[in-house]
């Protein structure tokens, strides 16, 4: 069986290329396994999860300019109202100048977080969904068209333009993996930006998803409340006891203007309001005492009521005199009767009859009394005094006496009622209060641990979706390489071929299959690559492939010879067989473990938790399926780079040519027809990150020589630097 | 089955999260559209908060598994798991007997 090196072909290009649409990571994890994934994570309660699914949000409804403010609306507990009074004060005296009401402190703080992360997305989204448009219809007649339709002017354009576009240059790791950008002029740096990323539609897929995403999270997650319906309820009775104690109120003094009876509202209200209290019990009767005495005293009634009291005293007089009278004619007329007493009894009515005629003469002197006494008052106590009078004692009667309730001891009942209906309201209402406050405040903590996670996962969004972009892609093209490897020839070559694609699967770039997690392993690219970069391209792969082979421990060499690794082996000790197979390896895979190799590379350093530059970020997991990056040795040497662009430089500038992506030739020649023609002298490997981005799959192509390309970089490196891309 | 037997939070929270296991693994198989999933979510959200009892909880789930039969799985198994509650109400009653 022939050993061909392996080989990408102008038609894997031509036939990916025709769809000439990104293929890449939206439609790969867009789909319905995508949403499952996504609503499974984000949803642990099924409850919330329904409520999520019927509002039917998918990232396809998600608008910049709608969804993008009312996502920033989600923060500082979606709008809640948490609002306390905040003072202003003199920075000398301390003395408060001035006095607002706004939101709580901490949520202002959650506030002001997400808006500088929502503003900036949404401000690279709406610039994103418009840009394609806009520059079509740049310098036509259509550009006051596209303003007017899109009701911006040319200034605000202008600016959401420069916003997103260095919003989108300073994220992650893209400005320092690119050295180059930095030597641009900032006008170069927005139009290569917008040229490549900025109007990646993919990117603005991946980024409009993941802000989705969170808002449909957002706008369902629980919020912290600090009324119940109990609570409102209980308010509005206070309230209705309130105002009908004071409509009571105001029914006394109603009945003390009919009656003319001279008092204010205010001494009303006072005694009333002060008699009245949970401490007196609300005792009525003791306030119509008050109440009447009041009225009495203001209206000048006080002789009249010694006149009532002795005039009640003479009643009662008379009607004891009244009483013995009837006892003494009682006993007379026993005297008097038709039988005979017996002797004692008639003694004994006689002496009784004493007593009591005794009795009746004091009555009769204190009758007489009385009556003089009566008699003083004539001058003060007219009858229209007594009529005021008993009109306030009538009005004030309490209904016990076996009288009817006076109008207002009626009204002032009512009053009590209430009073103490709304007192016992508002202790009620103020302890649920508390402890809404105490379950509130403790919600708030709650929800704006939240809103921090959201916003650290909205602060994610770009970085990851870049990085996911490039994962994708570099799927894709592992994919491709994978379908041009030549069979092995024996039993045991087969077996090695297994092993090595088992190494290729795992030891740089892999995959769960379950997770769809990718786990990045920089370590061990970096350690390969300085097995390559130091045993040179003839040894290097052959060393990695001997370490993949013998996994355990490395082979016994001619003459016995052991306790060497793989990397400082004598390879010219490797007995024959073992040759023979370490020969055939490299022959059928050589190619395709270096392009793997090189192109989970390109991807890795690409990434942001990889830049050589800007060893930030860790683990990538925010998203999506997300990737774990191991990453515990520092970059390449500088002059490791050189050595590697030296030695390998097909694989890292990638022989590419721009017509053979009808995506990336485009891009070149706008690239070009706005001035950016000429590269700098940088290292032509550092630009493939931003090329990868740029060059969709389909620009993929090989070279005729076998050499295949580990990522599709040349067409816009070349471009840039104004020539046919270069084989190093 | 105890008729008046009450639908506790803690079932209603179980049944909830089984139906949107359910939800996503019908989703996932392709078997529900996320249309469909829309349709079935205001079904279940505008019932389940509702039923009060056993009996009414049951009556909803077979009305939902009949509508939509990738909710079998989840009737059955619940009302498995209700007889059998049932049965081990009636031999502990019986032991008591003894």
């Amino acid at each position: 069986m022939a050993t061909a090196a392996p080989e990408i072909t102008v038609s894997h290009i031509v036939a990916a290329g025709a769809k000439e649409k990104p293929v890449g990571l939206s439609e790969g994890l867009n789909g319905i396994h995508q949403r499952v994934e996504d609503l499974r994570k984000f949803f642990k309660s099924g409850r919330e999860g329904f409520v999520s699914v019927k509002e039917g949000r998918k990232e396809t409804q998600f608008t910049a300019e709608g969804d993008g403010q009312a996502l920033r609306k989600v923060f500082g507990n979606g709008e809640g109202h948490l609002t306390n009074l905040r003072r202003v004060s003199d920075v000398d005296t301390g003395i408060p100048i001035m006095e607002y009401k706004g939101p709580r402190n901490e949520v202002a703080e959650s506030l002001a977080s997400a808006e500088s992360i929502t503003k900036p997305l949404t401000t690279y989204l709406r610039y994103a969904e418009l840009v394609d448009q806009y520059n079509k219809a740049k310098g036509t007649a259509g550009e006051n068209k596209f303003f007017a339709e899109n009701k911006l002017h040319k200034d605000q354009w202008e600016n959401m333009r420069k916003e997103a576009l260095t919003f989108l240059m300073n994220t992650g790791n893209l400005k320092d993996g690119m050295p180059e950008l930095k030597g641009m002029k900032e006008e170069d740096q927005l139009k290569y930006l917008e040229q490549t990323l900025g109007s990646d539609p993919e990117l603005r897929k991946e980024v409009k998803r993941r802000m989705s995403e969170i808002f449909e999270r957002a706008s369902v997650a629980k919020k912290a409340e600090y009324s119940d319906p109990q609570l409102e309820t209980d308010k509005a009775a206070k309230e209705k006891a309130e105002r009908e104690r004071k409509d009571a109120r105001g029914k006394i003094d109603d009945v003390i203007g009919r009656y003319n009876l001279v008092s204010t509202s205010s001494d009303v209200t006072t005694m009333i309001d002060a008699r009245m209290t949970a401490a007196n019990g609300f005792n009525v009767d003791n306030t119509l005492v008050s109440l009447r005495q009041e009225l009495i005293s203001k209206n000048g009634l006080g002789p009249v009521a010694e006149y009532k009291q002795v005039e009640a005293k003479y009643l009662q007089a008379i009607n004891d005199r009244n009483v013995l009278q009837a006892q003494i004619e009682a006993l007379q007329n026993e005297l008097d009767g038709p039988g005979n007493l017996l002797h004692e009894r008639a003694n004994e009515i006689k002496r009784q009859r004493t007593i009591l005629l005794g009795k009746k003469v004091e009555k009769d002197g204190e009758i007489g009394n009385m009556d003089a006494k009566k008699k003083q008052y004539d001058d003060t106590v007219s009858d229209d005094k007594l009529k005021q009078y008993d009109a306030i004692m009538q009005a004030t009667s309490s209904g016990e006496d076996g009288q009817p309730a006076g109008e207002i001891a009626l009204h002032l009942k009512e009053y009590a009622f209430n009073a103490k209906n709304a007192h016992d309201l508002t202790a009620k209402i103020d302890l649920k209060e508390r402890e809404l406050k105490k379950s509130g405040d403790e919600q708030l903590g709650i929800r704006l641990r939240e809103e921090a996670q959201w916003i650290e996962e909205l602060e994610s969004i770009m970085p990851d979706a870049l990085d996911d972009i490039l994962l994708e892609r570099r799927d894709m093209l592992v994919e491709s390489q994978n379908k041009e490897i030549a069979d092995a020839t024996t039993e045991r070559g087969e077996t090695a071929q297994k092993l090595i694609r088992e190494a290729m699967e795992k030891r740089w770039v892999s995959k769960d299959r379950d997770s769809r997690r990718r786990k990045v392993n920089k370590d061990n690219i970096k350690d390969d690559l300085q097995t390559m970069i130091y045993s040179g391209p003839e040894d290097g792969i052959r060393r990695l492939i001997i370490r993949d082979l013998w996994t355990a421990n490395p082979p016994v060499l001619k003459g016995g010879y052991g306790g060497y690794t793989y990397d400082n082996m004598p390879l010219t000790l490797l007995n024959e067989q073992d040759k023979a197979l370490v020969d055939e390896a490299v022959g059928t895979m050589g190619e395709a473990y270096k392009q793997r190799l090189f192109t989970d590379f390109l991807t890795a350093r690409g990434m942001t938790g990889l830049n050589p530059f800007a060893n930030r970020r860790l683990d990538l997991k925010v998203f999506g399926h997300g990737a774990e990056v191991i990453m515990s040795k520092t970059a390449l040497k500088s002059h490791e780079e050189q050595m590697l662009e030296e030695q390998y430089g097909q694989y890292l500038n990638l022989s590419v040519m721009a017509e053979g992506s009808e995506k990336g030739r485009k891009i070149v020649e706008a690239l070009k027809q706005q001035g950016l023609d000429s590269g700098t002298d940088k290292k032509k490997w550092l630009q493939a990150f931003l090329a990868a981005l740029i060059a969709v799959p389909a620009v993929v192509v090989g070279t005729g020589t076998g050499i295949a390309p580990a990522l599709a970089v040349g067409a816009a490196v070349g471009a840039l630097r104004g020539a046919t891309p270069e084989t190093v | 089955m105890d008729t008046t037997q009450p639908v506790t939070a803690q079932l209603r929270e179980k049944v909830y999260n089984d139906l949107w296991e359910a939800t996503l693994h019908a989703m996932d198989k392709e078997e529900l559209s996320e249309e469909d999933a829309q349709e079935v979510a205001d079904f279940i959200l505008g019932k389940l908060d509702t039923v009060q009892t056993h009996p009414e909880l049951f009556s909803f789930l077979e009305e939902l598994a009949s509508k939509w039969p990738v909710y079998s799985n989840v009737f059955l198994l619940l009302k498995s798991e209700e007889m059998n509650q049932d049965k081990i109400h009636t031999i502990q009653q019986q032991l008591q007997q003894v």
